[in-house]
């Protein structure tokens, strides 16, 4: 009788454990399945030259699509100078892959591809800057012939003042509405408004030299930033350009301007390059002792440059189309 | 002396009693009380001549406080934009013309004549302009362009 019932207990407890363990397979299948990490995970991994997945192994297929990846991209090497070097940033430059797009999300929005706008002062008014390339008179150097397509593109930019440029002016003028002209300009709009609304360019150059009190890096940062986002907002690659004085002493407004250029990936036209090699680096202290003017050897460097400027980015934008 | 101030005071060879002092001075406080509360110092025609004033005379502290609180960044802007040129505000004249309690607009005509370097005479017409002034702390104050 004993052996009996010792038997039935002995059968009873092992019935027990062979229910027990059922019970415990059935909770944690993923550790049982021995399924590998989906193939699309693993190709993704591959193609991103990445990290490997960290996602868990011993699967099933339904939760492997639950995997998150974090691969960790790999940044692209950064080949552009620092701005700390803009004195060696080459005189004519190039549009980065992100003003192209800019140039194009322009060009939907109904901006002209035959129109520059031209934001300054007493440096690039008509008189010293580009107008004579619409001059009937003017014949441009056989060294500068292939230039001639795009001062035909680009007739009726070249001689044109436009709203937000004049002798005199300076940063906080074409951010005054009351200095806008209004027989043009709408109620309420600053001259810089008016000219990209009226002209509806491509290309606007900002450059504003002319000293003033209240002028400093900082200042001189804050206008040129709002100028190129309210540029860079309405689809219009602001070219921004190096001066050849250095009325403060240190470059430190230029090496702001390039600063700036680094950091929205903008085209810097390095004018102050460009003159280097003429006689006084082109400063015409003959007429002041500040050394802010230039001479005319410079003004013609200027126009010039600027041409071959608007030219290279001009066949850059169209190529890319 | 006690009786004097009592019966009244000899002011100028006349004899004024207390009960006229006590009028008098009674109604001297009521007027003060009123003068006080009548509203702005200067119109708003008049606070948009001396902001345009303080601009030709580069007077920005004097622009900057005829300016609304908002205002006041873009006004020290505008009279920076006269800095390097030599100006003058001519034939001046400034009219509201529209006015709520807290709101008025103004325009003006005359120009702002300037030159450059002692060099081409520009002019800036201030016809066709219409200047938002808002009331801030009991005063009209310049706070932009109507749009």
């Amino acid at each position: 009788m004993l052996k009996k019932l010792l038997i039935i207990l002995l059968l009873t407890a092992a019935l027990a454990t062979l229910l027990g363990c059922s019970a415990s397979a059935e909770q944690s299948p993923a550790i049982s399945s021995g399924q590998p990490p989906s193939p699309t995970e693993s190709s993704e991994s591959d193609v991103a030259g990445t990290a490997p997945s960290s996602g868990k192994k011993d699967q099933t297929d339904d939760e492997s699509e639950e995997i998150e990846t974090t691969s960790q991209p790999i940044p692209t090497e950064e080949t552009r100078l620092s701005p700390d070097d803009w004195q060696q940033w080459p005189v004519i430059p190039e549009l980065s892959p992100s003003m192209l797009q800019v140039y194009q999300q322009g060009l939907e929005q109904g901006n002209r591809d035959n129109a520059f706008s031209k934001v300054g002062d007493c440096q690039i008014i008509p008189d010293v800057f580009l107008a004579i390339f619409e001059d009937i008179n003017y014949t441009l150097p056989e060294r500068l012939d292939y230039l001639q397509g795009t001062i035909n593109h680009f007739e009726g930019s070249f001689a044109r003042e436009g709203y937000a440029l004049k002798g005199g002016f300076v940063f906080p003028t074409v951010f005054s509405p009351l200095r806008a002209d209004s027989s043009v300009c709408e109620p309420g709009e600053t001259p810089y408004e008016c000219e990209l609304r009226v002209h509806q360019p491509t290309f606007v150059l900002i450059s504003m030299e002319f000293r003033y009190d209240g002028r400093t890096v900082e200042t001189h940062e804050m206008y040129l930033r709002k100028s190129v986002e309210y540029a860079l907002a309405r689809g219009i690659v602001p070219i921004l350009a190096t001066k050849a004085d250095n009325f403060e002493g240190d470059h430190s407004l230029n090496r702001m301007t390039a600063q700036i250029a680094y950091e929205y990936d903008l085209p810097l036209w390095n004018y102050w390059r460009a003159v280097q090699i003429l006689p006084d680096h082109g400063i015409d202290w003959d007429r002041d002792s500040y050394g802010f003017h230039v001479t005319p050897d410079a003004w013609n460097m200027r126009s010039e440059t600027f041409l071959m400027v608007l030219d290279a980015l001009y066949q850059q934008a169209k190529n890319s189309q | 002396m006690g009786w004097f101030l009592f019966r009244g005071i000899i002011f100028g060879g006349i004899f004024v009693n207390h009960k006229f002092i006590a009028a008098g001075s009674l109604f001297l406080l009521i007027a003060g009380f009123l003068l006080s509360a009548c509203g702005p110092a200067k119109s708003p025609a008049d606070v948009i001549g001396d902001y345009l004033q303080a601009l030709a005379d580069k007077d920005q502290a004097k622009a900057v406080s005829n300016s609304c609180g908002a205002w006041e960044e873009q006004a020290l802007a505008e009279g920076a934009s006269f800095v390097n040129v030599q100006v003058a505000l001519e034939d001046l004249d400034c009219q509201v013309s529209n006015q709520s309690e807290t709101e008025a607009s103004v325009t003006c005509t005359g120009s702002f004549n300037f030159s450059y370097d002692a060099g081409e005479e520009q002019q800036l017409d201030l016809s066709g302009r219409v200047f938002s002034l808002i009331l801030e702390s009991g005063d009209w104050r310049m706070c932009g362009y109507q749009e």
